[in-house]
């Protein structure tokens, strides 16, 4: 096996072991990332990467060990500020150079990871494709006349091609779990609050999470280990202390109660879907877990709610650079933000005020019932890059809708969740599920992923080779 | 805002018209006294200790 095909827990075994070093891996990521098909790379940093591992390499030498992450390549959706280098935001966008490091990249950066490059995604985090007019659209691996969903495109294109061994994303309707999903790889979107969001690009700021994108939980773990946690600097970061994510997902038990939507979810869905999902409740039941029918309120409301959101603050975010930058925005774009102009400012506060009713309701009916809800991520499997371009005209309403109904929800509910690779369809495209959870749970979700993943194999497959 | 909007005014009006439908029947039935800024404290609340 090549160094790059390893997964980011065995990579931190093989340099625990002095079997390779931070160089070896990041010269195997360096020139996977240098032949990628995907367009999943906006900036390759050689040779800083190579300084960092050789400063990673002489500091375990020494006897200076930082943890599990010592010494690990990888990148990030290119949304993180890094001080005085451009983050793009995946647009043709001129804005003065950070002054300070966000809080999550400090934090990977604590632990001895090296950043080689930074990845593609959706402009400005809008978009659930991966379709980017001023950066190139981002390929899925899988099918490079495929999207990769978005907006978190480049990392879990990077991932899945074996560049990266994992990466930061962001969630405001999806955007880790929709490309995971649709790449074939596990991205966890956490708790409103879980991962702080300080020096990173907002969207919508009562919707938007961080967090991992990685080949298995375990690896998802590692890094909620290093990024998860109170933040001062993020007055909106939850002031609880992140869990022991990796320490707590081997304690598995049988008899975890998993919740299968009986109305909304199991809508819609493509055959090759359905049958991976059924399998996959198969395999939870094989494992133990009590699979108990449910009925989910309806979301109708809170879906449109999050429209609401997501129009109102998107212009928040972008009505300033709209005015003085309207170059860097495409047709998709506009359409989305042009939104939040009309919508009385009531509206907006009922949404917000609409939430922690609609959490309640939530709670009630479902998870005082079970501890994980089971369901799809997406109806369908990638679809093609053509059929979904909406700034050459494919409906946005229709494609954003279609995309992100059975995520979005969750964002407005503050929910964790957790996309896990389950199957593929009879294009060979891969199909994934998603476990939501209680608030701050991300560690049973995590579980139930690395357990799922300890018996089957569906996250060792590999994309067609070119 | 400078730019002149991508979708026509009809479209746009008729998009948030459809969103007004689906919420305000909820949004007023919401009690007097609810805080568009608790909903961290119900996470918290609802995610135990």
């Amino acid at each position: 096996m090549k160094l790059n095909e390893l997964d980011l827990a065995s990579a931190s075994d093989a340099l625990a072991k002095g079997q390779v070093s931070s160089m070896d891996l990041t010269n195997a990521l360096l020139m996977k990332a240098a032949s990628s098909r995907t367009n999943a790379f906006l900036r390759i940093d050689h040779e800083l990467a190579r300084a960092r591992a050789r400063e990673m390499d002489v500091e375990r030498a020494s006897g200076l060990y930082r943890g599990p992450l010592h010494g690990i390549p990888m990148a990030h959706k290119d949304m993180f500020h890094r001080v005085g280098v451009e983050s793009s935001y995946g647009a043709a966008l001129r804005l003065p150079l950070p002054s300070e490091d966000a809080t999550v990249l400090r934090r990977l950066d604590e632990a001895g990871t090296v950043s080689i490059g930074v990845l593609n995604m959706s402009a400005f985090a809008v978009g659930p494709t991966g379709h980017n007019i001023s950066k190139g659209h981002c390929r899925n691996p899988w099918g490079l006349d495929r999207i990769t969903g978005g907006s978190s495109s480049g990392s879990a294109a990077a991932v899945a091609e074996r560049a990266s061994f994992a990466s930061l994303g962001s969630d405001t309707a999806g955007s880790i779990r929709l490309p995971a999903a649709m790449c074939g790889v596990t991205g966890l979107k956490p708790t409103y609050g879980r991962v702080s969001r300080r020096g990173a690009m907002a969207f919508a700021f009562s919707l938007d999470a961080v967090g991992p994108i990685a080949r298995t939980a375990k690896d998802c773990a590692m890094l909620m280990d290093a990024i998860a946690g109170a933040d001062p600097a993020d007055p909106t970061c939850s002031p609880r202390a992140g869990s022991q994510y990796v320490k707590s997902i081997a304690d598995w038990s049988r008899g975890l109660r998993v919740g299968v939507p009986q109305n909304f979810f199991c809508e819609g869905l493509q055959p090759g879907v359905s049958n991976a999902l059924k399998q996959s409740l198969e395999q939870l039941a094989s494992m133990g877990c009590e699979i108990v029918p449910i009925q989910v309120p309806d979301l109708a409301i809170e879906d449109a709610a999050t429209a609401v959101v997501i129009a109102c603050e998107g212009l928040v975010q972008h009505q300033r650079w709209m005015r003085e930058q309207p170059e860097a925005y495409g047709a998709q774009l506009r359409i989305r933000l042009e939104r939040g102009a009309v919508i009385p400012a009531p509206v907006y506060l009922g949404a917000l005020r609409q939430r922690a009713r609609s959490l309640e309701q939530m709670m009630d009916a479902v998870f005082t019932k079970v501890d994980v809800l089971h369901c799809p991520v997406t109806p369908m499997t990638a679809p093609t890059l053509d059929s979904t371009d909406m700034d050459r005209g494919a409906n946005v309403d229709d494609i954003v809708g279609s995309l992100t109904r059975f995520t979005r929800p969750w964002n407005y509910l503050g929910l964790p969740a957790l996309a896990v690779p389950i199957g593929v369809d009879e294009h060979a495209l891969p199909i994934g599920m998603q476990l939501i959870g209680r608030p701050f749970s991300e560690e049973v979700l995590l579980r139930v992923g690395h357990a799922y993943q300890s018996e089957t194999s569906w996250h060792l497959q590999t994309p067609p080779p070119a | 805002m400078a730019l002149d909007p991508v979708a026509s005014a009809a479209d746009i009006s008729k998009s948030v018209t459809r969103l007004l439908d689906i919420v305000m029947p909820a949004f007023d039935a919401l009690p007097f006294d609810s805080d568009p800024t608790d909903f961290a404290a119900s996470l918290d609340r609802w995610g135990g200790a």
